[in-house]
């Protein structure tokens, strides 16, 4: 009888805890980086008068979010910095140069979570930020995540708007002339669950 | 933009402070030996001012050293750079025996190129050296290429044109720096003017006052410091591969003075001889780069407006 009660309770745990496991792994949906329907751009200044406009066309990533337990979220995107385009061939060229971008030395652009956080509306997400080949961490305020399902697809999409300053990032001092110092990122990324 | 005043700063600071420095060593040699007052600027005495001319051209270029080096010039100046000074130093001392001092710049030139690449996308992460067979093979191009221009101009030291070795090769470099900005790098560019400066400055001022120097270490500063310039212009700028091969090839052309009948001119319508015919490839490498350079580039600082299209009138009346 004490044989069947011990027996009973352990299998009563084990379903417990299967279920525990269950419910953390299926918590956390995972996406990823659609391309198509996405987009990283930036502007920056130009002589201080207008603004020179900017995308990188080579963007990858993924995410998972846990709507139970936004904490446990993660974000990561790479940016191919080769793939820079301001709509003037020449111009990228440039960009591309070590004075710039140097895509030789340090081919991508990298943002990865550490800390998310759940506010309205969005969320609140502390990352590394690497550029350049300087790593500064940083935190964004990523709006939306609403999910919808489309053709058997589940989306769910961001937006972002950041400034960063190339010095920051241990670009050329003497390349930040008539091209400003600052510069905004705009990120519109829409995720795609597997 | 590029800074044609601060670049010009940088180029007399150099030259100032390097033929200033081959001054007051000779001065101190001279008050030390008095057997060596009227002796020729030892190779010691000419790589120390070469030193100081760059450390004194970089400081006013502004370029700040950082360790671990980022990016490729970087490791040139606080790697290469450094070493190649270091060995033909200990060289100049006659202190390590001759085949102990080519195995050093061997090495050199074996391991420039990959020290150069590191952490950049020519190298995967699969293999510990990095490198791929096409990358190996490169590489070991470089360094043949290398070796043989190496040993070409030592051998020509013993040549009348041996005075100009050294001026031949700053000639080259700052060619190559100028066809770099040109391909839209400027500040690897700019690097070459403390390079050109600071080995031309010592040399023409032993020539000015009619001494002979020795040449070998400044051979293999320079000949060091051309290759690592034009490599990095051609795998992190935009230098095309033609226009580094001929520059990196053109001091060659001083082998001339080897042919009997050039033996028989003068010394000094030698080295003009051997001076001009270098220059030859290298201004039609400077058009070329300019002439690219006015069409790919130029719109994007042009102070003036691109023409606006004429577009036809439209036709009264038509339909």
């Amino acid at each position: 009888m004490m044989c069947l009660k011990t027996l009973c309770r352990l299998f009563l745990a084990t379903v417990v805890t299967a279920g525990g496991i269950a419910s953390t792994a299926f918590a956390a949906d995972e996406y990823v980086y659609d391309l198509v329907h996405s987009s990283v751009s930036f502007k920056a200044r130009h002589l201080d008068i207008s603004w020179i406009h900017g995308r990188f066309n080579e963007v990858d990533g993924k995410f998972s979010l846990d709507r139970q337990d936004p904490t446990k979220s993660t974000f990561l995107l790479t940016i191919k910095a080769g793939s820079v385009d301001t709509a003037n061939p020449a111009r990228d060229e440039h960009l591309r140069q070590p004075d710039y971008f140097d895509t030789k030395q340090f081919p991508t652009i990298e943002f990865k979570s550490k800390s998310v956080k759940a506010i309205e509306g969005g969320y609140e997400v502390t990352g590394d930020f690497t550029m350049h080949g300087t790593t500064k961490e940083i935190t964004i305020t990523l709006m939306g995540g609403k999910e919808i399902e489309s053709r058997g697809v589940k989306r769910v999409g961001f937006s972002t708007e950041l400034k960063l300053k190339r010095s920051d990032y241990n670009f050329d001092k003497s390349a930040i002339g008539p091209i400003g110092d600052e510069a905004i990122v705009i990120i519109d990324c829409e995720g795609m669950s597997k | 933009m590029p800074d044609l005043l601060l670049f010009l700063k940088a180029a007399v600071f150099s030259v100032s402070a390097s033929a200033v420095t081959v001054l007051a060593l000779m001065f101190c040699r001279g008050s030390a030996d008095r057997k060596a007052v009227t002796s020729s600027p030892s190779s010691v005495i000419l790589l120390l001012s070469f030193l100081t001319g760059v450390c004194t051209g970089y400081r006013t270029l502004g370029f700040s050293l950082d360790w671990p080096p980022g990016n490729a010039l970087a490791r040139f100046l606080e790697i290469i750079l450094p070493a190649i000074v270091l060995i033909e130093l200990v060289a100049s001392l006659q202190k390590l025996p001759r085949a102990a001092v080519w195995f050093l710049r061997t090495t050199v030139a074996a391991v420039c190129g990959r020290v150069l690449w590191h952490g950049s996308v020519y190298l995967v992460a699969e293999s510990w050296t990095g490198l791929t067979v096409q990358t190996a093979l490169v590489l070991v191009g470089c360094m043949l290429s290398l070796m043989m221009v190496w040993l070409l101009l030592f051998r020509l030291r013993e040549s009348p044109v041996a005075e100009v070795l050294p001026i031949a090769l700053a000639l080259c470099i700052q060619t190559g720096g100028l066809t770099i900005m040109l391909a839209g790098y400027i500040k690897g560019g700019a690097a070459a003017i403390p390079l050109a400066t600071s080995l031309a400055a010592p040399i023409l001022m032993s020539l000015l006052m009619h001494r002979r120097c020795d040449m070998r270490g400044m051979l293999g500063v320079g000949i060091v410091s051309l290759f690592s310039l034009l490599f990095i212009g051609r795998y992190f700028g935009a230098l095309s591969t033609m226009h580094g091969v001929v520059i990196f090839f053109a001091p060659c052309l001083s082998a001339i003075s080897l042919l009997p009948i050039v033996r028989r001119c003068k010394p000094a319508v030698t080295r003009l001889l051997c001076l001009a015919l270098i220059s030859v490839p290298l201004l039609i490498v400077l058009w070329q780069a300019e002439s690219a350079f006015d069409k790919r580039m130029a719109p994007l600082i042009s102070e003036s407006p691109p023409p606006i299209p004429v577009t036809p009138p439209a036709i009264a009346g038509r339909g």
